[in-house]
């Protein structure tokens, strides 16, 4: 019998073909198993893969000059990237060691990544944006220390039309007018919490780059001035207001008049505007599409009601924290059938008769928040359930009413459920999870303080919810390691776990957890019976785990945090508070994990001055947020406390 | 008062096992090799159309596969065709074994006839998805050429080096 000495015989697929096929593959592990079948298949995927999100610096280099392709590049969980790193990339890697100056991976590259990479600075930045010459979007949001000259820095990407630049805490009207004068296209920026923008950053913002369709300047304390500016902005679609302070009524007169083409507004938490603000809003504008007007009004108004009947096309209305009148149902009900996203969340004035006249109407429902409306009860569910057959996120965070009865008629009709919040729905029993495990779609499952839940709930929802990726049993007192056992043989694919004192919970339920192989942030905070051996499990089993708080867990011993410091080479957050972790084993988890970039480390009883000094010596480097108690601050030299500061790291002294 | 007799054009193929197919000038129409081949020599219609590199069991389920979908268009779109269609293709490949998934693959690139081949690439992405490596490597009857360094070297990459990005998560 002959062996295949070449990987080619009659039906062997043509390379495009092959590339056709790989970009059909949906999921990241199905990509990565291709990869691995065959050199051909290898070269397939650095042909086809045109988005990578790099995890470690170390691969870095070789994987830029593999791809040379790439159009998207996302370094915002890579630790360790700073100017010097950038230069390194942009004129060493190339191909072959001939390479000329620039690199060939910035040439394709249109989209970049640099949230919270804390350690850049404008040097770095000007080197990316010159070298690369199709750059279009570059999000360097959360990088807090970034100011004028970084903005200064991205304003030589004349081709960018996408910019995030929340939270960078120094920037100023002067580096906004550089961006705005030099980046004429841009047609989407966003500057949350960027506080130092005043309306005169806005407005020539909003004189230069006319093409803007998309701005969120929520957070900052500009005044309705800005808003006249924005006005002005002929193709602005999107406009995010969130909590502006100094902005009322009077400026969305402006808004009233101008921005032809809005689509979606945001003015959630502005605590100046109220019902006659968005009357002139909604009254200009009868195409609007999404309305979010949560925490600022403190009535839904007839008049403003009126109003809102004729936007036809209306498909998200949020009005959290309002009082609703009951008439004001059907009117929404008969008017606005278009509506796929209703948010009542803490409203005043919801009843059941009320949401049954909302849902007889509104049956293309697919989202629907009712957090905090006491008064719901099973038999507004059943009108939910009945009418809107195509639901895929239902909130009833606190609506003690609802029972079994109500979950029941959920999981017979609303067979596409995807997200529902129980939290605090304490009628919620196993037979309510039995029905409810009918909906086979469901993917996040929220059921904190649901005392009255048991392993015995958990087993259906093991064994029919398969595709369940979040599950949330904060304080959900009856869930024991039985219960364990069940969700980790039949729910293969969850990411995100909370068992937060859910103190029945010992190192055998952890043993159980430990065949969740997708599990990538596990919060397990006040468990008092687990140990070392409980932890170590979890370690060794859950490869891809990102996220762990342990807070309170003070029986664990060293055993478990070594084999966390050894196994858990996907760290990225951890909280250790009140944890009896020693000198050494702390010193361990900072120094082997090299992707940690968070710690809160507050409360270590049984760690010394000298043991935070080297723990925090051994990953300052990388580690980007750590939080200490305030008495260390004298305490620590002053040496890591510079070069943690040098670094970007932000210190938080508790 | 003569009527003129309306018959539809016939187009003969002949397949790479000799055998010939006539079939309706719609259904050619739908491979784009042929129909650029007809309208760069419009006198050719009456020729026969040699296909080396398709079989005719390969041509006989194209020739279906266009027949069918021809016929699905030319009624009203609505949901209900959507779902009809969707059951026609999902059945259309259900029976049919790895090696002449392939063929049809190759046939329908020759031919270029682009839905089916968007159809049949899916189908293939679909039989190969949360399969093991050497699944996918028998699938496609291929073998191992890594060394056992390279392999291990990108089994690092793919465990700790990154993660893929879907595009549309933004």
């Amino acid at each position: 019998m002959a062996l295949f000495r070449s990987n080619k015989n009659i039906f062997s697929l043509t390379e495009d073909l092959l590339v056709r096929v790989r970009e059909k593959l949906a999921t990241e592990s199905d990509r990565k198993s291709f990869r691995l079948v065959c050199r051909e298949f290898h070269r397939i995927d650095l042909l086809t893969r045109k988005h990578l999100r790099v995890l470690r610096i170390e691969f870095l280099p070789s994987l830029l000059q593999k791809h040379p392709q790439l159009q998207s590049l996302d370094l915002s969980a890579c630790p360790r990237i700073d100017d010097r790193v950038v230069s390194f990339l942009l004129t060493r890697v190339g191909p072959g060691s001939n390479s000329p100056g620039w690199a060939n991976w910035t040439r394709g590259l249109k989209c970049l990544v640099l949230s919270r990479t804390t350690g850049l600075r404008f040097t770095g930045l000007e080197m990316l944006a010159r070298a690369c010459p199709c750059l279009k979007s570059v999000d360097v949001s959360y990088c807090c220390g970034f100011g004028d000259r970084e903005a200064a820095a991205l304003s030589c990407a004349v081709g960018l039309r996408e910019l995030k630049m929340d939270k960078c805490l120094h920037l100023s009207d002067v580096g906004l007018a550089k961006i705005a004068v030099g980046c004429l296209k841009l047609e989407k920026l966003s500057l949350k919490w960027c506080m130092d923008i005043t309306d005169l950053g806005v407005d020539l913002l909003c004189k230069k780059c006319l093409d803007l369709k998309y701005l969120d300047v929520s957070y900052l304390k500009v005044t309705n001035e800005s808003l006249h500016s924005i006005a002005s902005l002929l193709k602005l679609e999107v406009l995010g207001l969130v909590a502006c302070p100094l902005i009322d009524d009077a400026g969305l007169q402006f808004i009233g008049h101008g921005g032809p083409l809005l689509r979606v507004i945001d003015v959630s938490r502005c605590e100046g505007v109220s019902s006659s603000g968005l009357i002139s809003v909604v009254r200009g504008h009868s195409n609007l599409l999404e309305l979010n007007a949560g925490y600022c009004l403190s009535e839904l108004s007839t008049t403003l009601l009126h109003w809102i009947k004729n936007l036809k096309h209306l498909e998200m209305i949020r009005i959290d924290g309002a009082r609703i009148f009951e008439s004001s149902f059907p009117v929404i009900s008969t008017n606005c059938k278009s509506l796929i996203e209703i948010g009542l969340s803490k409203c005043v004035g919801v009843t059941n008769m009320g949401i049954m006249r909302l849902v007889s109407g509104c049956i293309n429902l697919r989202v629907l928040n009712l957090t905090c409306c006491h008064s719901i009860t099973d038999a507004a569910i059943s009108a939910i359930a009945d009418s809107c057959r195509n639901l895929v996120c239902l909130k009833l965070e606190s609506c003690h009413m609802i029972t079994e009865k109500g979950l029941c008629q959920l999981g017979s009709s609303c067979l596409l459920l995807e997200e529902i919040d129980l939290t605090d729905c304490c009628g919620v029993n196993d037979k309510g999870l039995e029905y409810l495990s009918r909906c086979s779609q469901l993917l996040c499952l929220k059921l904190g303080l649901c005392t009255n839940i048991s392993g015995k709930g958990l087993s259906y929802i093991g064994s029919n919810c398969t595709k369940i990726h979040e599950l949330d049993l904060y304080r959900c007192s009856g869930i024991g390691d039985d219960g364990l056992e069940a969700l980790s043989r039949g729910c293969k694919k969850l990411a995100k776990l909370n068992l937060s004192y859910c103190k029945e919970v010992s190192d055998r339920g952890l043993g159980y957890i430990g065949h969740l192989e997708e599990l990538s942030d596990l919060e397990m905070r006040g468990l008092f019976k687990i140990t070392g051996v409980g932890l170590e499990a979890v370690a060794a089993g859950c490869k891809r785990l990102a996220d762990l708080d342990l807070k309170h867990c003070d029986k664990v011993d060293d055993s478990g945090y070594w084999a966390l410091a050894y196994y858990s080479r996907n760290l990225r957050q951890i909280n250790l508070s009140y944890c009896g972790i020693s000198d050494i084993a702390l010193c361990m988890v900072m120094g082997n994990l090299t992707r940690l970039q968070e710690a809160k480390l507050v409360h270590l009883g049984n760690v010394t001055v000298e043991g935070f000094e080297l723990a925090l010596r051994a990953c300052c480097i990388r580690i980007k947020k750590v939080k200490l108690l305030a008495p260390l601050r004298l305490l620590l030299s002053s040496e890591i406390l510079e070069t943690l500061h040098a670094r970007g790291c932000i210190i938080r002294w508790d | 008062m003569s009527m003129a007799a309306v018959e539809t054009k016939k187009i003969t193929l002949r397949t790479a096992d000799n055998h010939e197919f006539e079939v309706e000038e719609a259904i050619a129409m739908e491979f784009s090799t042929i129909k650029t081949f007809f309208d760069e020599n419009p006198d050719a219609s009456e020729d026969t159309i040699p296909l080396p590199n398709v079989t005719s069991k390969c041509l006989s389920a194209i020739i279906e596969y266009c027949k069918s979908h021809l016929a699905f268009r030319a009624r009203e779109t609505s949901s209900s065709i959507d779902e009809q269609v969707r059951t026609y293709d999902e059945e259309f490949v259900k029976a049919r074994d790895n090696e002449s998934l392939k063929e049809l693959i190759l046939a329908a690139n020759y031919l270029n006839i682009k839905a089916l081949l968007d159809m049949l690439n899916q189908a293939v992405a679909d039989r190969i998805k949360n399969k093991s490596v050497e699944y996918v490597r028998r699938f496609f009857g291929l073998e191992n050429d890594y060394t056992p360094e390279e392999e291990a070297a990108i089994r690092a990459e793919n465990e700790w080096a990154f993660e893929g990005v879907d595009p549309d998560d933004d």
